[in-house]
């Protein structure tokens, strides 16, 4: 792709990148738009860190361009790319208070002593941490050192802001705090972000668009809606929420499953009779009843989850198929465990996709 | 027996031991100095004392041992703190060879080292002259094992890869990632290497005496021959001058920088640990 074309604020375009003759980006392609916030979502070993410190400058491709801008930065070192960055361990200077750290990139940029510190000021309040500007890293929680790493990436005014993780050190409420405090500042700066993360949570909570990556290649990249309720792929059908696996025979527009039962599943429709199917659906797209034409089974478990209750099921006739089926908890005291039950998809269930053999 | 008298006992235990060290390093200075104040029959004088600063060749040889000192310190520092930041960082495999060949110096004798380097220094007089400060190259190598074995340490207890990438990524050449971000936090570590290398160096004998270099010790030995009180007295302070250095050394490495700015208070919605 030639780098004057591409009207995207950020493109990564062809990367591959080995480690020892084993691939980590096998020819990764994504595109960014100005002021969006895309995450990276993948497995680990999936290729999103490197694809993130590629764009950073902190890798090099072996092969494909970056793009910023309009402009070919491939070659550009990391200290002259103009990206922000915070990353998965603390980042802070030890010797330095957090006011001069957030101050420490404008003073690289020749900023002067008295409106640094103001802008550095700044930084720290827009991420509520004015009155810590005098400690020391040590003397702050993770919580507070990544909101100061936040703001010491910000506080250059980068082209990019790019996260590795950064909230993958802290406990589950700073976590969550944290993240909704990032989208905030992100939507008020109104800068191009590059989210990389292994919770898919995360990445569906607050990007714009997410990219979900297998074996150094992206899946697909989509609105997390579209992620969620549309997977491109079985891998991100499997990897993007909890996803029951029917494997079975074709049988016009149903699946014949090994135990013996059939599963009704419109996707498999056009495909060739007695090809093996393997059909993808969500817990919250199956339907419980106490009796009815349905996959016989039996009650396991109940996990309570609030307003839904996820059951597990044991099919009849085949050992291994436990299926997760959500169901609201005033109804889940109907099938108690132990209870048989008969299983079914729901009507007009969006079938997550089905790979043929 | 009760918990009070326990801890009695172990209070005295620790002043015991302490008191003990104290003695054993402190009795012989003290026989140096008493050595070195002997006068005619039973008085006291401070005539050997005195008489270093009336000695122009022992203090010839007393600058020419600082200056070799903080020479072999920076020379040190030089060669030592970027290349094994650059290891740390870029070539991680090399650790060992780098460490091994850092360590070589301890495993060879001086005696070796000399017949082995002597030929060499024939070039460097004929290149840089006789000076005794020419010591500083051999001296940088014999100081290796201990200064690397002190900047190892302190590289190694700091995240320098994500702390060199963070500062890289804000902007930082590589000569910023260091002066500004490895130097500073590795400070107690650089402070130790160049303590150890000066007290090495103010310490060496056999090299300088070999290599026909008059540098303190060399001086002192001579002296030795002579007058013994001026020797004396001339050890002591030498090993006054090495403590001190070492207590200044401790203070700047334990010195931490005061908060330079305050601003007004503002919501805190973090908590602190």
């Amino acid at each position: 792709m030639n780098a004057d074309r591409t009207a995207s604020d950020v493109a990564l375009v062809d990367l591959h990148r080995s480690y020892a003759g084993v691939p980590a980006l096998d020819g990764l392609t994504l595109e960014v738009e100005s002021g969006e916030f895309v995450s990276l979502l993948g497995p680990s070993g999936c290729g999103k860190t490197t694809a993130l410190r590629i764009l950073a400058g902190l890798e090099t491709a072996d092969a494909g361009q970056v793009v910023v801008s309009g402009k070919d930065i491939t070659a550009v070192p990391a200290n002259r790319r103009d990206m922000g960055m915070v990353f998965q361990a603390y980042s802070l200077f030890p010797n330095m208070t957090a006011l001069d750290n957030v101050a420490f990139g404008l003073r690289l940029r020749g900023v002067g002593t008295a409106d640094r510190r103001r802008r550095a000021g700044d930084m720290l309040d827009l991420v509520g941490l004015s009155a810590q500007a005098a400690k020391y890293p040590h003397m702050m929680s993770g919580g507070q050192q990544q909101r100061v790493a936040l703001a010491r990436a910000l506080a250059i005014e980068p082209k990019v802001l790019l996260l590795d993780e950064p909230l993958s050190a802290l406990d589950a409420k700073v976590r969550v705090q944290l993240r909704d405090e990032i989208r905030r500042i992100q939507g008020e700066l109104h800068i191009t972000t590059l989210f990389v993360t292994h919770d898919q949570e995360e990445a569906l909570a607050i990007s714009d668009r997410v990219g979900v990556m297998s074996q150094g290649r992206l899946e697909q990249l989509d609105s997390p809606a579209r992620v969620y309720q549309d997977p491109a792929t079985p891998f991100v059908a499997e990897f993007v929420g909890v996803t029951n696996a029917f494997t079975g025979t074709v049988q016009g527009a149903a699946v014949a499953l090994p135990g013996g039962g059939r599963l009704h599943a419109d996707v498999v429709a056009g495909q060739p009779d007695g090809s093996t199917a393997r059909v993808l659906v969500r817990p919250a797209e199956l339907r419980l009843s106490a009796d009815g034409d349905g996959l016989p089974g039996t009650v396991v478990t109940h996990s309570f989850l609030g307003a839904l209750t996820r059951i597990t099921v044991r099919l009849d006739g085949d050992g291994a198929a436990a299926v997760l089926v959500d169901t609201a908890t005033e109804e889940a005291g109907r099938f108690p465990p132990g209870a048989p039950v008969r299983l079914d998809v729901a009507p007009a269930a969006a079938m997550l996709g089905a790979a043929a053999s | 027996m009760s918990v009070r008298s326990r801890a009695a006992r172990t209070t005295a235990f620790r002043y015991l031991v302490l008191g003990l060290l104290g003695a054993f390093f402190a009795l012989p200075l003290l026989a140096m100095l008493e050595f070195s104040t002997r006068g005619p029959g039973d008085t006291r004088n401070l005539v050997a004392w005195r008489a270093i600063a009336d000695d122009p060749a022992l203090l010839r040889a007393i600058w020419a041992s600082v200056q070799l000192a903080v020479l072999t310190a920076l020379g040190m520092l030089l060669l030592l703190v970027p290349t094994m930041t650059w290891v740390h960082l870029r070539l991680p495999r090399a650790r060992r060879l780098v460490e091994f060949l850092c360590l070589l110096p301890l495993l060879i004798p001086a005696i070796v080292l000399v017949v082995g380097i002597a030929p060499l220094y024939s070039w460097v007089t004929y290149f840089l002259g006789n000076s005794a400060l020419t010591l500083t190259f051999v001296y940088i190598v014999l100081v290796l094992p201990y200064a690397f074995r002190a900047l190892e340490a302190g590289l190694t207890a700091m995240d320098l890869h994500t702390l060199s990438e963070a500062a890289r990524s804000l902007g930082a050449s590589w000569l910023t990632v260091l002066l500004r971000v490895v130097l500073p936090n590795v400070r107690a570590a650089v402070l130790s290497a160049s303590l150890l290398s000066m007290a090495l160096v103010l310490g060496e004998f056999t090299l300088a005496s070999l290599l026909n270099f008059e540098t303190l010790q060399v001086s002192i030995n001579l002296i030795g021959k002579r007058d013994a009180a001026l020797s004396i007295a001339v050890s002591l302070a030498a090993l006054v001058f090495a403590f001190v250095l070492l207590l200044v050394f401790s203070l700047l490495a334990g010195r931490r920088r005061s908060a330079k700015v305050v601003l007004p208070v503002g919501p805190d919605t973090g908590a602190a640990p």
